[in-house]
């Protein structure tokens, strides 16, 4: 609902700064293309180092997002729905992630991986995970997971618990009501969630840094990459990159409001 | 039968106490009670959405407290009906039998015969969301009934709606009930909605059952003060009695009755009549002065300053003003009598 507009001092300096956020934005990323130029921008984005990248961003923050939802949707749920011991403390550790700096992550990561159940599945099923893209998928899955069962729970917390209360009347189990009821109509929710959560998965690069580093072409998704070229003084590989990055965030919010304003989870 | 024994259930701010409860196969029960009486919540234990803390619930001889919602065969309709949205009015229907996994054409045969008995076959293939609250419910109730439920819970199916749909659809859901021969327990806020529905009523205040009976039977003998305030009886006196008479302010009204020393007086407005004839000076015939007199739709709401103050009903059309005399009577047998202690 808006207010009824109106003229006056108030609102023009309300608007005014809005616009003035705006601009930096556009500023931003139109001096830094005008940097760039019309011919390097065609350069660059014909090189199959970009494109690879990109695929390697998208690809490892697609499987993560899909480990996280996997983990997110039942966690979700749990603290949305289910008294069980402990539940504010869960939730409390559960959030630790999205408030301590993705960096301890990555620093914790490196000092689990050599202990079980890593050195088991390295050593039964030969899939070492650490400086390779299993680590990438490791770190955007830790970094993400409690972050998608927090976005859930907002979801199913916009579901009254009556609908599930009527299911049971019916004769439903809870796993048919979770099917047939609660999660069709979590549906938007956990796609705006999904589409965060993604988002937040391939703009990850501190906790990279620390647990797995860089190799060329296996490791570096598009934010690690732009530090790495940055460092080496490429700035038009990190200008470029820079660009498909922000199309990439426009991207996913446009879809994100579009699909979560139906949703209310956003 | 539904049999509720000493029923009692703890949510935090809210415990419902001590609730005894009868009803019997295909009777229509109405739980009354304002708001935050535990209506709703009694309703939910009985669903199974709770545990109860202790007491049993026995459905056909049968213990069903244990049980979860899904076991219990009770059917359940809540105030917003709840009508799952991401299915169509056919789908929302044949929801509890897909549950019970009978076969399809089975499905198709129960939903078709129950759709046509709602007479909702044009919106069947509609989604939930584009409905009217009168086909909101009868979807729900569909969606409630196909499921041969051995009692039917429905909280507040009517406050959605407005007054004319209100009052047709009460009709329509008494209707229904004695056509399925089913048990419904319908929680509402209004005995005049209790009415229109019920066999019987239960009064229910503060997380307990106060008074059971017909509407007929707990408007003529509430059980105390709360009782007779809920029922609108506005004659409310506090008295003395001697057992054959009571004194209420400075008006002594005969009425035999077991009580000696303060007791609780209530009176229907109905109850009292105005005598046209002045000479008639019978037991319990007094005369005042009109205070106030407002046209309702069906009769006329007298105030009279008799000490104390009357409040009567006045049937016919007359026109009363105030400061007219006039003079009424009481029949004693419509005297109510209760204990203070009781109150």
């Amino acid at each position: 609902m808006a207010l009824r507009s109106r003229g006056g001092w108030w609102p023009a300096l309300c608007i005014g700064i809005t616009a003035s956020i705006l601009a930096v934005y556009i500023l931003l990323v139109t001096s830094n293309w005008i940097y760039l130029g019309w011919h390097d921008t065609l350069y660059f984005f014909s090189k199959s180092r970009m494109w690879e990248r990109f695929w390697l961003t998208v690809w490892t923050a697609t499987v993560s997002t899909s480990f996280s939802l996997f983990i997110g949707i039942p966690a979700g749920y749990a603290l949305s729905r289910f008294r069980f011991p402990c539940r504010y403390l869960f939730a409390s550790i559960i959030d630790l992630p999205i408030v301590v700096s993705p960096a301890v992550v990555g620093a914790f990561l490196f000092g689990i991986t050599t202990r079980f159940p890593f050195d088991w599945i390295s050593e039964y099923y030969g899939i070492y995970i650490g400086r390779n893209v299993y680590g990438v998928l490791l770190v955007q899955f830790t970094v993400t997971a409690a972050f998608c069962a927090r976005l859930m729970k907002a979801s199913f917390d916009m579901i009254p618990v009556r609908f599930e209360a009527v299911s049971h009347s019916l004769g439903a189990s809870p796993l048919r009501t979770f099917f047939k009821v609660v999660l069709p109509m979590a549906k938007n929710g956990i796609i705006a969630s999904m589409i965060v959560v993604w988002a937040r998965a391939a703009a990850e690069w501190e906790g990279l840094m620390l647990f797995v580093g860089a190799t060329e072409g296996k490791t570096d998704i598009m934010p690690f990459a732009i530090y790495l070229d940055w460092n080496g003084g490429m700035m038009g590989w990190v200008t470029s990159m820079s660009i498909v990055c922000i199309l990439m965030a426009v991207s996913a919010i446009s879809a994100m409001k579009l699909i979560g304003g139906r949703s209310n989870v956003w | 039968m539904i049999e509720i024994a000493n029923l009692n259930g703890n949510l935090g701010e809210f415990h419902l106490r001590d609730i005894n409860l009868k009803v019997n196969k295909g009777e229509y029960l109405a739980i009354l009670g304002p708001t935050g009486a535990g209506k709703t919540v009694l309703v939910e234990y009985i669903a199974g959405i709770y545990k109860s803390d202790k007491g049993n619930i026995l459905v056909d001889g049968e213990d069903i407290t244990p049980l979860y919602p899904e076991e219990r065969n009770i059917g359940y309709v809540p105030q917003d009906y709840a009508l799952f949205p991401n299915l169509t009015v056919k789908k929302n229907i044949a929801y509890g039998l897909e549950a019970r996994r009978m076969p399809p054409e089975q499905i198709n045969s129960i939903v078709s015969e129950m759709i046509s008995r709602l007479k909702i076959e044009y919106i069947q293939h509609r989604m939930p969301l584009n409905l009217s609250g009168g086909e909101k419910q009868r979807v729900a109730l569909g969606r409630a009934l196909t499921t041969e439920p051995k009692l039917l819970l429905l909280d507040e199916p009517l406050s959605a709606l407005d007054e004319n749909l209100r009052m047709e659809m009460a009709r329509k859901l008494r209707q229904l009930q004695r056509d399925v021969n089913g048990t419904f327990i319908h929680v509402c806020h209004s005995f005049e909605e209790a009415s229109d529905v019920a066999d019987r009523i239960a009064l229910m205040n503060d997380g307990t059952i106060i008074q059971t009976g017909t509407l007929k039977e707990v408007m003529e003998a509430p059980k105390n003060e709360f009782v007779a305030r809920f029922m609108k009886s506005q004659n409310i006196f506090y008295g003395l009695s001697d057992g054959s008479t009571v004194k209420i302010g400075k008006t002594v009204l005969f009425r035999k009755n077991p009580f000696k020393g303060d007791v609780l007086v209530v009176i229907r407005p109905e109850n009292i009549a105005i005598v046209e004839n002045e000479n008639n000076k019978g037991q319990n015939v007094f005369s005042g002065k009109v205070e106030n007199a407002k046209r309702k739709p069906y009769f006329t709401e007298i105030a009279v300053d008799i000490n104390p103050p009357f409040v009567i009903y006045s049937p016919t059309e007359k026109k009363y003003n105030k400061g007219d005399n006039i003079i009424i009577s009481i029949p004693p047998e419509k005297i109510v009598v209760i204990e203070k202690s009781d109150s």
